[in-house]
């Protein structure tokens, strides 16, 4: 037997590599792209509870009186059983997937791969382990206890290996006796498939029970007795050093001791069992003795073959001929859809401590967790992985004479019919058993219309929203689920948007739904609700629309360069872009925001730190457009300017100041009002402001603009479009992205629609500079200048 | 142990038959995928494995090498019995049908991965890895990544990994599946080498001719049970002298009476 450094050495070697595929199989730019904008997007959200992890450490310095070891004592345990339990099947059966599972099992020594494999997994648990610590750390350094880090660490890290090695262990101790059971095939895969939900449930139940029984009797209250599990003495180990510790007794000693002893003993049980469940876990080798249980998804024909030509009504349209043969795989094989046994937890995480809470609700939460699921389901059945499902056939199907949306179509009408059974039928309880049925009167069908027209709209957009992030980030590896099936599972990362996205766009939909509804239970003015309901159609429109026309081109040009994609998608990705540029700004200055907590009024430095980072994202999208569409950094134009463009700049800044000019005059003959961009409140009387704006103006806001959305969206409209029509596409976009500038502080609808028709001339005449220069140097001078201009002119008639 | 050079240190493997398998069994529920199944190989020889697909081959050379735990019967490879996982595990490689390596590797960080997991000597492992790089001729290619080889080059780099410590028997699955003419020699020649230099090679293919060439005896594996087992010109002799090992195998593999 080698010596246990050799074994070591062996297993952060395993380890390593492991790691290293992981993530060079997800490094393709689209990938990659849309991880850092996820990431770019939730960083604000991260920072702020890293801020009030910080100002609560501050009001504790002094110490205080919040019983926060006791809850933790009590939920300790139970908290890191779930944990356990969780990690521990979904990692158990990432050595059975291994690509190099035959040479691994070959080679090195049980213990070795036994270390190897916890060390991945502590490596892919850092992430999300890093981000945790983040409110944590922040909360010690606020209270100014370095002690308190210490403890975290030292006490944290056992317990996190323990945790590790328990779950790892139920988890081979669950599927190796399932394996022994000698169940048949189908009761194994349904008893494994099942029991991830089961023991999702029962710690639900558990912890809920838990915190009303050692707590008090009101509903969800926290524990704050003696835990009833003696090992969630250890928690006091943790809080050494913080505000809140208690001194240590005897008691938590002795769980300290328990706890570390578990370690050596969990890792000699781990070693023991680990190859017992290599064993029972059969290898592909064996893939053929297993009937029915082939890990290639494949169809035996083109959809249109296998359900023969011209038969019934079905076989009118190829579409429907298609649709139906997905559903009818689906229907045959019901084990490779397991997955969607995951869209429960999320939705039992709500419903069940209702439920438990108020019995009364069982009813109305039932009915709208079975519409939530409904809108996934829209997406999640057969739409979320459209290019990956179709395996082996996808060459078939792009070779095929059948045009590629009716494919895309038919995995449509598929996802759109489960969807609808089902939120439909979730609907229907919420009618009958939560609110009663109403009598049928005009308000009542005109709400019935409301809602329904609402559902149909969150279905379509749920469907091909998940057609087009399914195609952006498509899957060809099976995985294994619930550790029993192995199954072609949609991407993770494509999963969570789509399930966010739809979230969302529920929430948005039933909102406008409410605000349109006789009474107005939202209490929204009718015009603002009309105009948001409109923007919300549009947008729905847009999204539903874009997504498909990017699903077929998905489809249509598999394995070539370029998508080819209309008009149409064109103008909607502008939009797009100039919607994400939006987000991300926002969502930059807000993470810069809760970092250094901006007061208001907002003093210089802040000033320029929130106005640079809200127009990085643009700088961002654009970029990051240019790097996802391989055109690369070399498509911008930038020179510098000659001297007949510096005199062109002149010129152009003249007809800027003209045209302004003849805007204010018009406005002022008709009597028309006009909206302020917010930017240019802020000079309230004070001149020094004025040195931050102006290089602010000219270096940033002219240039980043003239970036985003002169050398990128209306050079990539040219593309599609002729030149004026791209122009004009191109300053509808400018304009629009402007609208959230102007209606900060409740100006009048009208006075917008002037502003923004101004603007609208303005860039028109910007895009026709750029159009004659194709220099992005000369449109950012004049587009800085005139800005820069005006500024100082409304400062020096304020003045 | 585990590193090649010190094979003669270790008599205990050389006295006895390399493989030796005595009433092995293997069933999936109610099927019988390798049915008292009998072998002795001698060290320093080739077997020839052989049968139609299904026959249970894959299932006898997991069973061999600790991947699949027999129903019933045993086996012993290098004189260590296969539920003695982590003593056998130095002494075999094992080659299987797809090539077990991470596709966004290079194949030099595959095969470095595969001597760091074997804890062989760094400097001897990669003077070794550049050797049998070459032998196989993929020096060139050796640093781009696996997923953008052909079939022939994944199999040259699972071929390298498994001799890579120089094992005292290596289990090929089709060790020249996908490999052209120029190739397929190269791998037998290595293979023959290897031999010589006293490696056991327990050759499953369907590739008749790699077979007739290489093996010292072959087995004829049909519905788990061995039903020819011979030295290639034996075996044809048996038939009249007159056909070639194809014609044999046709023969012992169908349900017709003989």
């Amino acid at each position: 037997m080698p010596g246990l450094r050799t074994e070591l050495g062996v297993g952060v070697a395993i380890a390593r590599a492991e790691l290293r595929d992981l993530l060079r199989r997800n490094d393709s730019r689209r990938q990659l792209a849309t991880l850092a904008l996820l990431a770019l997007l939730g960083v604000p959200v991260w920072l702020s509870l890293v801020r009030q992890g910080y100002a609560l450490g501050v009001t504790t310095r002094g110490g205080t009186s919040a019983a926060v070891v006791p809850v933790v004592r009590n939920l300790l345990v139970p908290g890191l059983l779930v944990v356990a339990l969780f990690g521990g099947l979904g990692a158990a059966q990432s050595l059975t997937r291994n690509a190099v599972r035959p040479l691994v099992l070959t080679t090195a020594s049980t213990r070795a791969v036994v270390v190897g494999k916890l060390l991945y997994l502590l490596s892919t648990w850092l992430l999300v382990l890093t981000l945790a610590a983040g409110p944590a750390f922040a909360y010690a350094a606020g209270a100014r206890a370095p002690v308190f880090v210490l403890a975290l660490l030292v006490g944290g890290i056992p317990l996190l290996l323990l945790t590790m090695g328990v779950g790892l262990s139920m988890a081979y101790l669950l599927w190796v006796s399932i394996e022994r059971l000698g169940l048949p095939e189908m009761a194994r895969r349904l008893v494994t498939a099942s029991l991830s939900v089961v023991a999702f449930l029962f710690a639900l139940v558990l912890g809920l029970s838990l915190g009303q029984t050692t707590g008090s009797t009101s509903g969800l209250a926290l524990p704050t007795g003696d835990p009833v599990v003696p090992l969630g003495w250890y928690a006091d180990l943790l809080f050494v050093g913080s505000p809140v510790a208690e001194p240590l007794g005897p008691r938590t000693g002795v769980a300290v001791l328990a706890i570390w002893a578990g370690l050596p003993l969990v890792f000699g049980v781990l070693v023991r069992l680990a190859p017992a469940y290599w064993y029972a876990t059969p290898s592909d080798g064996n893939a053929d003795k297993r009937k029915g249980s082939g890990t290639v998804p494949e169809f035996e024909s083109t959809p249109g073959e296998q359900i023969g030509r011209g038969t019934g009504f079905f076989g009118r349209s190829a579409t429907l001929r298609a649709a139906l043969g997905y559903a009818r795989h689906a229907a045959r094989r019901p084990d490779r859809y397991v997955y969607l046994f995951y869209y429960l937890f999320p939705v039992a995480m709500v419903l069940v401590p209702l439920g438990v809470s108020n019995p009364e609700m069982i009813p109305a939460a039932l009915g709208v967790g079975l519409l939530l699921l409904g809108v996934w389901f829209a997406g999640s059945v057969v739409c979320l992985n459209p290019l990956g499902t179709e395996g082996a056939m996808l060459s078939q199907l792009v070779l095929a004479e059948t045009p590629a949306q009716t494919f895309v179509h038919a995995r449509l009408l598929v996802g759109l019919t489960v969807g609808a059974v089902l939120s439909l039928t979730g609907l229907g309880i919420v009618v009958v058993w939560g609110v009663g049925v109403p009598p049928v009167t005009v308000t009542t069908v005109w709400v019935a219309l409301l809602v329904l027209g609402g559902l149909a709209a969150v279905l379509v957009v749920s469907g091909t929203f998940a057609l087009a992030i399914g195609s952006v980030l498509p899957k060809f590896e099976t995985t294994e689920v619930f550790d029993s099936i192995e199954t072609l599972v949609p991407s993770v990362f494509a999963a969570l948007i789509h399930g966010v996205v739809g979230l969302v766009v529920l929430s948005g939909t039933a909102g406008a739904v409410l605000a349109l509804s006789p009474g107005n239970p939202l209490g929204i003015p009718r015009r603002v609700a009309l105009l948001g309901a409109g923007l919300l159609v549009l947008a729905l429109v847009a999204l539903a629309d874009g997504s498909r026309r990017y699903a077929i081109a998905r489809v249509r040009t598999y394995g070539r360069e370029g998508l080819g994609l209309g008009r149409t998608y064109a103008v909607y990705a502008a939009f797009g872009l100039s919607v994400l540029s939006l987000l991300l700004g926002q969502s930059l200055s807000l993470a810069a925001v809760a970092l250094l907590g901006v007061e208001v009024p907002v003093e210089t430095p802040d000033l320029t730190i929130l106005f640079v980072l809200e127009y990085l994202g643009a700088v961002l999208v654009a970029i990051g457009f240019l790097y996802v569409s391989r055109r690369g950094l070399s498509y911008l134009d930038i020179r510098l300017p000659t001297r007949r463009e510096v005199g062109v700049v002149a010129v152009g800044l003249l007809a800027l100041l003209a045209l302004q000019a003849l805007g204010s005059f018009v406005i002022g003959q008709l009597d028309l009002p006009a909206a302020e961009n917010t930017l240019f409140n802020l000079e309230d009387g004070d001149p020094s402001l004025l040195f931050v704006l102006v290089p602010l103006i000219l270096l940033v806001n002219g240039p980043v603009e003239e970036l985003l959305y002169r050398n990128v969206v209306q050079k990539y409209l040219t593309e599609r479009f002729p030149t004026h029509v791209a122009v004009l596409l191109a300053s509808v976009v400018f304009t629009l992205a402007h609208i959230p500038a102007y209606l900060v502080g409740g100006p009048s609808l009208l006075g917008v629609v002037v502003t923004l028709g101004l603007l609208f001339g303005l860039s028109c005449v910007l895009g026709t500079l750029f159009v004659r220069t194709r220099n992005l140097v000369v449109v950012a001078a004049v587009h800085g200048l005139y800005n820069a201009t005006l500024l100082v002119a409304l400062y020096l008639t304020a003045a | 142990m585990g590193t090649y050079g010190t094979r003669e240190t270790d008599d205990r493997a050389r006295q006895q038959a390399a493989i030796v398998a005595k009433g092995l069994t293997r069933r999936f529920g109610e099927t019988v995928a390798v049915d008292e199944l009998d072998l002795e190989v001698p060290e320093g020889t080739v077997y020839g494995f052989l049968g139609p697909n299904g026959a249970g081959k894959t299932t006898t050379i997991e069973m061999l090498t600790t991947l699949l735990p027999p129903t019933a019967g045993q086996a012993r490879v290098a004189g260590v019995p296969v539920d003695n996982r982590d003593e056998l595990k130095s002494y075999i490689g094992y080659l299987p049908h797809e090539s077990p390596v991470y596709e966004s590797f290079t194949a030099r960080e595959q095969l470095a991965y595969a001597a760091d997991i074997r804890n062989l000597d760094t400097d001897t492992a990669d003077q070794r890895i550049e050797e049998l790089l070459e032998r196989v001729g993929l020096l060139a290619d050796a640093g781009d990544r696996i997923d953008t080889y052909s079939q022939g080059m994944r199999r040259k780099v699972g071929l390298v990994q498994a001799l890579l410590h120089d094992p005292e028997v290596a289990f090929l699955d089709e060790p020249t599946s996908g490999l052209d003419p120029r190739a397929s020699r190269a791998v037998i020649d290595l293979i023959h080498e290897q031999v010589q230099a006293g490696t056991t090679v327990f050759l499953s293919s369907h590739i008749l001719p790699v077979v007739e060439e290489l093996a010292d005896t072959v087995g004829v594996l049909y519905q788990g049970q061995l039903v020819a087992e011979d030295s290639p010109d034996q075996l044809v002799d048996r038939r009249d002298n007159s056909g070639t090992l194809e014609d044999v195998f046709l023969e012992v593999t169908t349900d017709r009476p003989i």
